[in-house]
């Protein structure tokens, strides 16, 4: 029997870790240990001692060191290669520099892009029943064709929706404020009153149900009957702060609300919080739908007459949407038995369309600019591996002696590829490090244009740490692995040649890159433009009036007597009038800019009621057409001394076309009726003026007299804005002591409903700027070396008598060649993509040529720009100088 | 005074016994002595690991040599103390006499 033998698994564990020089006393120390263990002690004993002590072994000054020099050894090459790598980026900076800058700019914008789709598409995605909740809208249809859909409903659609359909579990209505209005806060302890003008989406009157749908927390008060109390009123946490900051329990409290529709004096039942940004609706108060429809203007309507509700409906979770939105189609939207709208039929919107793809309304934000923006987040971060691939590639002549010396050495393919995948890794996380950092400082920027408050909030978020290791994988791969492949293949002899190795080839891959780019480029410069020019002409169109040195101001709505009230309003307006600087003042129930006083359907005296159109009304006094500079082309203005139980009408040009009532001196004494008997004759036809932006097509519209709007809109003359304004402002404060003052530049005012559309078009410049900056980056890259590699041609072609232009021609025909390849493939796809978005306008540019050859024009500007610099010095360069090396 | 090389406990013992084993200092007879002498059970790597740090210091020096059959074939490497070594044992001893001195009471037994 042989003598017993030490573990054989922790004799090669010894082996494996220890020093080379180490290994034979040592084990000889333990084997002959192990013996006398043996021996002495038995073998399990033994053993266990050895194992100990092998394991007691293991420590620094025994393990053998983590040299390259040896084999078994998975740490030291990689740390090789990230060293190289580091050292290689060192030494030519200029080139380590554009990559980093480009794929840093590349990633930051990514990011802010993709942050700012993901918060316009979380919208209402905090509510638990988000999936179940509908809007019910409204489908005009003339001889079976969808003509428009419209939101809104009478206060009858929700319970009788909710009976009729089945599967809706509940129904709630919300109705708007409609005006602007005071609200006032009284401490008896202190004595202290707070008062603010609310705006009329401050304001709300909802259904008790509202808690049931809408999952906004509830700080105070009982969620199950906030608003069943008539007169109670629920506020958000800010209102709290607003008004009551002092007040530790808020309940109870009285708030009093002037103007509007429900003036009076509400109480606090609960509070609820701060509405988040991202939600669908934007008040501070809730008040009790039951004390909305006490009021005259619904009590005297069936249900369905007035339009102004918003319904939503709650389908039960097992609900099929399919057969409730086709049941619903069949629901008449009006159940009036006179006067059976059998047109309108009832439309269902899910929650989830009603931020981004609301079939009623057409915002700037939709789910085709969000995918927009994510497009070009991407082409973005592409351009920038696109120049990472084409300058590193550019390189090979550069490296190519290095790669000859480690396959001369020994290294394998393998391992250079993996040594040019370690470089490519370092630049993507060199770079991602500086995108994040950049991302976070340009994010408060991006918040600021687009008027939200977000922040950059990845620390928290874990699926923003995958979406990091992702980029970072996915960059260094897509952007490492070709110049990897590439620069491991340049063989022994050619490598140490030297120069033969980059074979000018007329459409390598390298071409078909920088096509790409150019592509992209051209495609964000034509978009940038148009986007441009169709801003332009919008903001440039005739309106019809003139919204210039006009002045709105609220009118007070905290009083005890309107008849009183009314009075001083008379005296108010002399006043005004009596100022130098005061031109016109008018008063008006709606103002340019702002909501119409009401839609109607209306058709011409004589023909039937079946061929009624929609017509915007609104109540205007006599001074409104002068104050607003409106041109009157037949009839009259309104006056006071015209009888008002005429109802004379003053209408614009659109209603006189598309009621055909001829010429629009023809138009003047003819009527138009609505659903009652009462007939409106015109009085004045005015030409067309854009009540609504330039989104907003032409429809019939029509003024009708009202002395005592709520709005009071002052033409200024002189020049000495500030000083008028504080005379109207003591004015209005001695005639009006209860009521804040508010006023409007209406200039402003109307400029606020293009503010979408110039956001849209900054966010949409900035991005693409910054892209066409990375593609720059690397063109401008990219032209040093190729010139790099010609510079003895340039030199020699010198020599033999070239001159300075004919040079620089002949290092711009390249680029020119691709430029006009990528114009020829990209111009359908722009000539489609502008037309369609054109479409959306009411009033658009036409799609001339020049939307295309500028675009071309400025990119053929650019990138000569860029290479410029380096060609000329290229071609300025004494051959002598790099003639010479040979 | 003004020694430049300090020692641990530990380091000094096996300096010490590495000095009384003479030629036979090797790795296994150091955790021998340990034992005969002090009574006292050391690990191998310890010892190792210690007369590695030692001749880095250069108070010990190491030979190989003596394969014998019962190492499966294996040379010993064999310590011994240089000079410095053992004239730094010597400080040590007389720096310790010296504090003993300073101990009242005691001075008279040494």
């Amino acid at each position: 029997m042989s003598s017993p033998q030490p573990p054989r698994l922790f004799v090669r564990f010894f082996e494996w870790y220890a020093r080379e020089e180490l290994k034979e006393y040592i084990l000889g120390d333990l084997e002959e240990a192990y013996d006398d263990n043996v021996r002495d002690y038995g073998r399990f004993f033994a053993n266990r001692q050895f194992i100990w002590t092998v394991i007691r072994f293991f420590r620094p000054s025994i393990i053998k060191p983590l040299n390259p020099q040896q084999q078994m050894n998975y740490i030291g090459m990689p740390s090789h290669y990230f060293k190289s790598g580091s050292r290689n980026l060192l030494k030519h900076k200029t080139s380590s520099l554009f990559n980093i800058l480009g794929l840093t700019i590349g990633i930051a914008s990514c990011l802010v892009i993709l942050q700012y789709v993901a918060f316009e598409s979380s919208y209402d995605q905090f509510h638990s029943r988000k999936h179940d909740i509908y809007r019910v809208d409204k489908e005009d249809f003339r001889d079976s064709v969808l003509i428009n859909r419209y939101q809104g409903s009478g206060y009858a659609m929700g319970p009788t929706i909710l009976e009729e359909l089945p599967g809706v579990e509940a129904m709630v209505r919300t109705h708007g404020f409609d005006d602007a209005s005071v609200v006032t806060y009284r401490d008896n302890v202190s004595g202290k009153t707070r008062q603010f003008i609310e705006d009329e989406e401050k304001l709300h009157f909802v259904d008790q149900q509202f808690f049931d749908f809408f999952d906004y927390k509830v700080l105070r008060g009982d969620r199950n009957a906030l608003l069943v109390e008539p007169n109670s009123i629920v506020i958000t946490e800010a209102m709290w702060q607003k008004y009551m900051p002092d007040v530790k329990e808020p309940i109870g409290a009285l708030l009093e609300v002037s103007g509007g529709r429900i003036p009076g004096t509400f109480q606090v039942s609960g509070v609820i919080e701060t509405l988040p940004e991202n939600t669908l609706f934007s008040f501070g108060f809730l008040m009790p739908m039951i004390d909305l429809l006490q009021a005259e203007q619904y009590t005297e309507d069936d249900g369905w007459g007035w339009t102004n509700f918003t319904t939503y409906i709650l389908a039960s979770p097992e609900a099929s949407v399919q057969v409730m939105g086709e049941q619903a189609r069949n629901m008449l939207m009006d159940r009036r038995e006179d006067e059976l709208d059998i047109h309108s039929y009832v439309a269902l919107t899910p929650l989830n369309d009603l931020h981004l793809k609301d079939p009623t309304a057409k915002g700037m934000v939709t789910a085709e600019t969000l995918s927009l923006f994510t497009t070009i987040a991407v082409f973005i971060i592409f351009i920038a591996w696109l120049n990472y691939i084409n300058l590193t590639t550019a390189q090979t002549l550069r490296r190519a002696r290095e790669v000859g010396v480690r396959k001369a050495i020994g290294a394998t393919r393998g391992q250079l590829i993996l040594q040019f995948l370690a470089e490519a890794a370092l630049v993507n996380f060199v770079a991602l490090l500086l995108g994040v950092a950049l991302a976070v400082i340009a994010m408060p920027v991006l918040a600021q244009v687009i008027e939200k408050s977000f922040e950059f909030g990845f620390a928290i978020q874990s699926q923003h740490w995958l979406l990091f290791l992702v980029g970072f994988l996915v960059g260094t791969l897509l952007s490492g692995l070709y110049p990897a492949l590439v620069l491991s293949r340049i063989g022994l002899s050619a490598a140490t040649r030297g120069t033969s190795v980059a074979v000018r080839k007329k459409f390598g891959l390298r071409q078909v890159l920088v096509t790409a780019q150019l592509m992209i480029g051209l495609v964000l410069i034509s978009a940038t433009y148009s986007v441009h020019r169709q801003l332009q002409f919008m903001l440039s169109q005739d309106l019809g009036l003139e919204v210039e040195q006009v002045l709105s101001i609220t009118s007070p709505m905290v009083y005890e007597d309107r008849d009183k009230m009314d009075q001083t309003m008379r005296v108010f307006q002399d006043k005004l009038k009596s100022l130098a600087a005061v031109s016109h003042v008018s008063f008006s129930d709606a103002i340019p800019g702002g909501s119409y006083n009401w839609t109607t359907n209306m058709y011409r005296e004589g023909d039937e009621a079946e061929e009624r159109k929609g017509v915007r009304m609104m109540f205007v006094d006599d001074q409104f057409m002068e104050t607003y500079q409106m041109e009157l082309l037949a009839g009259r203005f309104h006056s006071k001394e015209l009888t008002s139980e005429e109802h004379w009408v003053v209408v614009n040009e659109t209603l006189v076309k598309e009621f055909g009532l001829g010429t629009v001196e023809e138009a003047i004494g003819k009527r138009v009726k609505s659903g009652g008997n009462t007939a409106f004759p015109i009085i004045g036809v005015l030409k067309d003026y854009h009540w609504k932006g330039l989104q907003v097509e032409k429809t019939p519209m029509l003024l009708y007299f009202n002395e005592s709007g709520a709005v009071i809109s002052v033409r200024l003359s002189g020049a000495d804005i500030p000083a008028t304004l504080t005379t109207i402002e003591e004015e209005y404060r001695a005639l009006f002591p209860d009521n804040p003052f508010k006023y409007d530049f209406m200039d402003d005012f109307f400029a606020r409903q293009y503010r979408s559309d110039r956001r849209f078009g900054q966010i949409f410049t900035a991005f693409s700027l910054i892209a066409i900056l990375v593609a720059c980056l690397g063109l401008f890259g990219l032209a040093s070396f190729t010139l790099y590699q010609r510079t003895k041609e340039i030199s020699i072609r010198k020599v033999l008598g070239a001159r300075l232009m004919s040079l620089l021609m002949l290092l711009y025909r390249d680029y020119l060649t691709l430029i006009g390849l990528a114009a020829v493939l990209v111009l359908p796809l722009i000539y489609f993509a502008l037309h369609r978005w054109l479409e959306d306008f009411a009033y658009r540019i036409d799609l001339s040529v020049d939307l295309f050859l500028l675009p071309i024009l400025l990119l053929v500007f650019i990138t000569l720009m860029t290479i410029s610099y380096q060609s000329l010095r290229a071609a300025r360069t004494n051959p002598a100088t790099t003639l010479r090396k040979e | 005074m003004g020694r430049t090389t300090f020692l641990g406990e530990f380091e000094e013992l096996v300096l010490t016994l590495v000095l009384i084993l003479g030629e036979e200092a090797y790795g296994n007879a150091i955790v021998q002595a340990f034992e005969n002498h002090q009574g006292r059970k050391v690990n191998l790597s310890s010892v190792h690991v210690t007369c590695y740090r030692l001749e880095e210091k250069g108070l010990l020096a190491s030979h190989y040599g003596g394969a014998t059959k019962v190492r499966g074939g294996r040379k010993k490497r064999y310590f011994r103390i240089t000079n410095a070594g053992k004239s730094l044992l010597h400080e040590m001893k007389d720096s310790r006499v010296n504090l003993w001195k300073l101990a009242p009471g005691l001075s008279s037994d040494l």
